[in-house]
């Protein structure tokens, strides 16, 4: 397979991922172009197992060091506008933009590591790009996931009451 | 054994533990009420939030894909300017402070010759390597100080200015590194060996003062100081050797011999450095910094920014701490040192030229 194949292959699936993590199209595209001129500078590339995975690995690890470089908690730029929510947007799609907004009320790590859970890396994997131990990936999993049942919870309580809940949410441990 | 708390329970639910430790917490759960109550709760923490955030991720992958060609030509030109040693860039953007600092110490100078023959040249060695914190806005004073004293100038009324030699970089194999003029070193803080080795040739940088006009224009920028007549035509050389660019995966080594200025004989380089710091061209921030300089002949001054002076192995180094790329610049018996990275952090850096061999 020729490096342009190879690229064309995989950039979909590495951008999407990024764009996961990120929220955001233009750093997604310089966290791709970085992995993958990792990827070329590499001499030893039939060393790699899993080029995918590795792919997937060193991305983690720039949007790792691009969120501790930002040290803020990042917000969705666009995508959710209360105003022009209406009848017309799916439910679902309504549900998502949800979670995504109580997401980006936990601290960074926690949101990063949680969406690299649910998108299927190791323990083993996660403890590498984050530099820490695997002990310490499960507390900050088990914290991470109990944080966004509550606020998640708090949102629907406060929804009910038709009153905003995000100010007391956002305020908890 | 005591109560675990909720990351290995987390583990154990994703069994993630060693046999032992899973055989322990096992055990430990079964007479725990307390704790079976926890990981019940972990449980249902966890049920919870895969059930919504699984869409998220799902959702994801029908998501639009933006900049696959943008990227690709970028990966693209960045990959030629690598073999073309763009690396090298760099360098030559350090020869260029260099010259910079040449223009200080020599260039305007050429001064105080007493013999009209002037065969014999002086050659300084770069000995030490400092900082100068030197700002966009410190080089726009620098210019409208200038321009008010002496109107628009052009540097070709003052000498001609010639680079001599080859310019470039070439790729070279690790066999090569023996035959090189200077001994390699490499760090050994790893046992990783460089990806690739290219020499970066850097020419030299003639100048030939017009006495006549430097004086003009010293005079109109309010100097007293004159270039002796002798000086005029004569060449001022500023040379940089063949450096050794090795590039490691998360950061490149140049390494070569320290730049040399050689001047006529008779060239009080120090006498030429205080009329120039004498100037009044300079914001008074840069000044103070100039006049603190010790010695001229053996000093390279490093402009930037915000450069930060760092000990290594006990000589004194420059840190260009920048956003998206750092460098580390230090000399050592003869060699001067470049190491830069996008990734490391500044201590990493350190510590990595701390251990060349």
């Amino acid at each position: 397979m020729t490096a342009e194949d190879f690229f064309t292959q995989e950039y979909p699936l590495l951008y999407r991922y990024a764009l996961y993590l990120t929220r955001d199209p233009e750093i997604s595209q310089d966290l791709c172009q970085e992995t993958f001129m990792r990827w070329y500078r590499r001499t030893d590339q039939e060393k790699v197992e899993n080029p995918r995975a590795w792919l997937k690995k060193v991305l983690s690890n720039l949007a790792i060091n691009y969120f501790r470089h930002k040290k803020v908690q990042y917000k969705i730029e666009s995508g959710f506008d209360e105003a022009e929510t209406s009848a017309t947007t799916m439910n679902q799609d309504l549900v998502r933009l949800e979670v995504e907004e109580i997401l980006t009320w936990l601290p960074w790590k926690e949101q990063i590591l949680l969406k690299m859970k649910m998108a299927g890396m190791t323990y083993a994997e996660m403890a590498e790009v984050l530099d820490v131990s695997i002990g310490s990936v499960g507390t900050m999993l088990a914290r991470a996931m109990k944080r966004f049942k509550t606020l998640y919870e708090g949102k629907e309580v406060s929804n009910n009451n038709e009153v905003s809940g995000r100010r007391q949410a956002a305020a908890l441990p | 054994m005591k109560c675990p708390d909720e990351g290995k329970l987390l583990l154990y639910l994703e069994n993630q533990l060693s046999q032992d430790e899973y055989q322990d917490t096992a055990n430990h759960l079964t007479n725990c009420s307390v704790c079976s109550a926890r990981l019940a709760e972990l449980r249902e923490n966890y049920d919870f939030t895969a059930h919504n955030l699984a869409g998220l991720w799902e959702n994801q992958k029908s998501a639009p894909v933006t900049g696959q060609q943008k990227v690709w030509q970028q990966i693209q030109t960045q990959q030629q300017f690598n073999k073309r040693g763009v690396r090298a860039m760099k360098t030559k953007k350090f020869a260029i402070a260099a010259a910079l600092v040449l223009a200080l110490t020599a260039i305007g100078s050429m001064p105080a010759i007493q013999t009209a023959a002037a065969n014999l040249l002086q050659i300084f060695r770069v000995e030490q390597v400092d900082t100068l914190t030197m700002t966009p806005g410190d080089i726009q004073k620098i210019e409208q100080a200038i321009y008010d004293g002496a109107g628009s100038i052009d540097i070709e009324d003052f000498g001609s200015v010639q680079s001599v030699g080859e310019s470039g970089a070439y790729k070279i194999e690790s066999q090569d590194l023996a035959g090189l003029d200077f001994p390699v070193k490499v760090p050994s803080l790893t046992d990783e060996s460089a990806t690739a080795y290219s020499l970066q040739k850097t020419p030299s940088i003639e100048v030939r003062p017009k006495v006549e006009s430097v004086n003009e224009l010293l005079k109109m920028l309010g100097s007293s100081y004159k270039l002796p007549a002798a000086l005029d035509g004569q060449i001022c050389k500023f040379k940089m050797g063949d450096a050794l660019v090795s590039t490691y995966h998360d950061y490149e080594l140049i390494q070569g011999p320290v730049p040399e200025i050689e001047v006529p004989d008779g060239v009080n380089v120090k006498e030429v450095a205080r009329a120039m710091v004498a100037l009044p061209i300079w914001p008074e921030n840069i000044r103070t910094q100039l006049e603190s300089v010790g010695d001229w002949e053996h000093t390279l001054l490093i402009p930037d920014e915000n450069p930060q002076k760092v000990s290594i192995n006990g000589t004194q180094g420059v840190l260009l701490d920048h956003e998206t790329n750092r460098a580390l610049v230090w000399q050592e018996d003869g060699m001067l040192y470049i190491l830069q990275s996008q990734l490391e952090k500044a201590d990493n850096l350190a510590a990595i030229a701390e251990s060349l061999r």
